[in-house]
């Protein structure tokens, strides 16, 4: 169920310029009542238009493929920091191992999306900007799995064995240890693919995360929030396709995690 | 002058010229956005209005309640330069002249009369009311005057508006090192003081008038030290009870404030007690109002407007009034491609200005020329340029820009600027400009102006007073280059004939010359101008004596609830 999701959103984001009926920047003279105001549903506008009469279903469209850009990017960014500290830190153990932890824990102990929100200011807000900084807020619990995974299959017997006949540690570590790790890595990237989605609504809700007039479920959401009662549609329609991959994502990622679990 | 709704510090000064901050303030939305649609209102806005004498002190019965999103910055009038900390100044405190209700002319307050200009422009004498006295006892006197102007030119005080009065005789010494007293400045006697003007200005009686110029009570604000900004200390209709900064300003009536008139303009306090309820999102601000929690919304953004125009319970709730306050679009001048007369000219027709006034929801009025309606040598025979971007690529093409260009994009990310940006953004690109936003808080655009690097974005000027000089000379004149004159606009003939107009004593010829400066900056297309904002303010209708005034916006003082 959740991997229909994620797969769905991510066709609708690849397939984007196909499902869009119009191009989601154009600000339509009819988009708008007589008096400024955005026009519900209606067979012209599938999901009305937003405040400055642009197609709400094309910038939808058009929205889960700036976030899923951001969400995919941003989590391959985290997943890399993520493995090589968890596994730096597990394979060497000793001192290194209690730096980069007690680093990692004090990371984790900021609060994320401030950090986030500072870090998207203090850089200026951008598509690029965005991506890099929910990558680099969002590889701690990564690091801490991979981490203990690590330290339980480095001192079983083969890894001895291997040693002792010389591989190189280095080699240890990647062709012999890792693997046994992919399978947490999958469930937790799925899981933090979630996450991401969120923080990318999140940031471009405050305007600090994608620009306009690029869309983004984030930032559809903010034009709508001062609209909640006199057109919702401008802000729930892509609330909900977050609320939906952010569920999807998660199911997934259970799913996963059930499937890969040891124990069964 | 700025409209208070970013948290700023006042601005420091340029040297020569005067250096205002441009008004920067629109729709702030909920989080995003500043609520800006309460403008500037605009002169006139005043209909009858001496309804407010007299039978006065309806019943005080329960406090007013007004909100704010942005904090109100100043209570201290050497400090006050925008349009949340003016009217609680003007209501707290006395200056020797003060507008009438349409801002055309003034009327005497804390003077007998308005003295009329001697010696050639060089000279006023004011003769002041007996009798009149701070809440600490001190009196309102000559002294008071002569202190209150000192303090805003010495540099400790970091006042805004300084500048406004160096052409006082040894002002501008003053101004650089505050030693002894400014010599222009003469107690003639306890209750007669005079001015002396280095240069004739038609615009000193506006600068005594506004309420920087309130005199203040020395021995309370040498005690005060900063402080004074919170708890100040005045003569006016109404005091200041409480002022907790980003929370709430309570005003309570000054019960030893007597009317020295019968004019409406000098009134006592129609309303016993006005809480400010300060840090609400517009949208709160507006369901208070709809509730009956609050009486009068400082911010009423586009997308609040749009929530409640179409619902006839409240048509009456709505005030509104064109403001003087002018919105443009701006561009380097002095860089390509701007440098090409073809290509300022192409964007004067690029721009759709009846679109931004639609997407605004019709709190906008879209406008040809510098000066806004309301402004003595408003031009109604200027026409402007149509919306015609055939006409715009043409031209263009004709300048050699056929393929397009890039430029670069500053503006002020709060509520509806964002909007404005992205109708312009995509009218340019029908033309084939390429713009990139860049959307950012208001402190970093003003820097970004200041730095002189902007190469295009809209700007924005609310008046500090009713006179042309405000707008013509404080937007195109070159010593303002670049922090208010953003397009760098320089021409040497404009500036020789601002510097004239200023001192010129014939009303008429005086304002002929303005219109004369007008058209001529019109012709060299230094900006776009795009609109005039409306003031929109959201009341209660059993909120009485609230009319937008030019000037102040709103008169605490003249206030009752029915």
């Amino acid at each position: 169920m959740g991997l229909a999701i994620f797969l769905i959103m991510i066709l609708v984001a690849i397939l984007a310029p196909v499902l869009a009926r119009y191009n989601p920047d154009i600000q339509f003279r009819n988009g708008l009542t007589a008096t400024g105001s955005p026009l519900p549903p209606s067979g012209r506008f599938w999901l009305g238009t937003d405040p400055l009469g642009r197609d709400l279903y094309s910038r939808l469209v058009y929205g889960a493929r700036t976030s899923m850009e951001v969400a995919i990017l941003a989590n391959i960014i985290s997943t890399i920091i993520g493995v090589v500290i968890g596994a730096v830190a597990g394979f060497f153990g000793g001192i290194v191992d209690t730096l980069l932890m007690r680093f990692t824990d004090v990371m984790m102990s900021f609060p994320v999306l401030l950090f986030a929100a500072f870090l998207s200011v203090a850089l200026k807000p951008g598509l690029k900007v965005v991506i890099f900084v929910i990558g680099f807020v969002s590889w701690f619990y990564l690091a801490r799995i991979v981490r203990g995974e690590i330290l339980s299959v480095k001192n079983r017997d083969y890894v001895d064995a291997a040693r002792s006949i010389g591989v190189s540690r280095f080699r240890i570590l990647i062709r012999h240890l890792l693997p046994q790790v992919y399978g947490q890595i999958i469930v937790y990237v799925t899981l933090g693919f979630s996450t991401t989605v969120l923080y990318e609504a999140i940031l471009s809700f405050l305007g600090i995360g994608v620009q306009p007039p690029t869309p983004s479920w984030g930032n559809l959401i903010s034009d709508g929030d001062q609209y909640l009662t006199s057109a919702p549609w401008i802000a729930v329609f892509p609330g909900i396709a977050v609320a939906i991959t952010v569920l999807g994502l998660n199911l997934l990622g259970d799913g996963l995690r059930d499937a890969l679990d040891p124990r069964k | 002058m700025t409209r208070r709704k970013e948290e700023d510090e006042a601005k420091p000064y340029t040297s020569g010229g005067r250096r205002r901050v441009s008004r920067r303030d629109f729709l702030k939305a909920g989080g995003t956005g500043l609520a800006g649609a309460a403008l500037l209102g605009a002169a006139g806005c005043g209909g009858g209005q001496g309804g407010s004498s007299g039978g006065g002190g309806g019943s005080a019965s329960r406090p007013i309640q007004v909100t704010t999103q942005q904090d109100i910055p100043h209570t201290d009038p050497a400090l006050a330069y925008d349009t949340l900390s003016w009217p609680v100044v003007h209501a707290t405190f006395v200056t020797l002249i003060t507008y009438n209700q349409s801002a055309q002319g003034f009327v005497p307050w804390a003077a007998t009369e308005v003295p009329k200009p001697e010696n050639g422009g060089h000279k006023y004498v004011f003769n002041i009311r007996k009798g009149m006295k701070f809440t600490n006892g001190e009196p309102v006197n000559a002294q008071a005057f002569k202190y209150a102007i000192e303090r805003i030119l010495n540099p400790k005080t970091k006042s805004p508006v300084a500048d406004f009065y160096t052409n006082i005789v040894g002002g501008a010494a003053y101004r650089k090192n505050p030693k002894g007293d400014v010599k222009g400045i003469k107690v003639l006697s306890p209750y007669k003081i005079e001015f002396d003007l280095e240069k004739p200005d038609q615009t000193f009686l506006q600068t005594i008038a506004i309420p920087p110029a309130s005199a203040v009570p020395q021995k309370a604000v040498e005690k005060a030290g900063p402080d004074f900004d919170t708890h100040p200390v005045g003569s006016g209709p109404f005091m200041v009870k409480q002022f907790s900064h980003g929370s709430k300003l309570i005003l309570v009536k000054n019960k030893d404030y007597k009317n020295p008139t019968s004019a409406p303009e000098t009134t006592e306090a129609k309303a016993g007690e006005i809480d400010i309820t300060i840090g609400l999102s517009p949208t709160t601000e507006i369901q208070r109002v709809e509730s009956g929690q609050a009486d009068y919304a400082l911010d009423f953004p586009s997308a609040q407007y749009n929530q409640v125009k179409n619902n006839p319970k409240y048509k009456s709730y709505i005030k509104s009034a064109v403001s003087n306050t002018l919105f443009y679009l701006f561009y380097n001048v002095q860089q390509k491609p701007f440098t090409d007369p073809k290509v300022r000219l192409a964007f004067q027709y690029a721009i759709d200005k009846k679109r931004i006034a639609q997407v605004l929801a019709g709190m906008v009025v879209p406008t040809n020329q510098i000066l806004p309606p309301h402004m003595p040598g408003y031009d109604p025979s200027i026409k402007g340029y149509p919306y015609d971007p055939e006409k715009a690529r043409s031209l263009l093409k004709e300048a050699g820009y056929g393929n397009g260009f890039h430029i670069d994009f500053w503006d002020q990310n709060t509520s509806d600027e964002p909007k404005v940006d992205q109708v312009i953004q995509n009218n340019l690109s029908q033309i084939g400009v390429k713009m990139t936003l860049h959307s950012i808080s208001f402190s970093e655009w003003i820097s970004k102006i200041e730095s002189g690097k902007a190469q295009a974005g809209v700007g924005a000027w609310s008046q500090d007073f009713p006179d042309p000089s405000d707008f013509l000379d404080v937007l195109f004149n070159s010593n303002q280059i670049p922090t208010n004159n953003q397009s760098h606009y320089s021409n040497k003939t404009v500036d020789k004939e601002l510097a004239q107009a200023l001192i010129e004593t014939n009303h008429k010829k005086r304002l002929a010359m303005y219109q004369k400066i007008q058209r001529q900056i019109l012709a060299d297309n230094p900006i776009v101008p795009l609109y005039n904002q409306k003031a929109v303010y959201f009341v209660n209708p059993k909120l009485k004596g609230t009319d937008i005034h030019p000037v102040f916006y709103q008169i605490y003082q003249q206030w009752y609830l029915t």
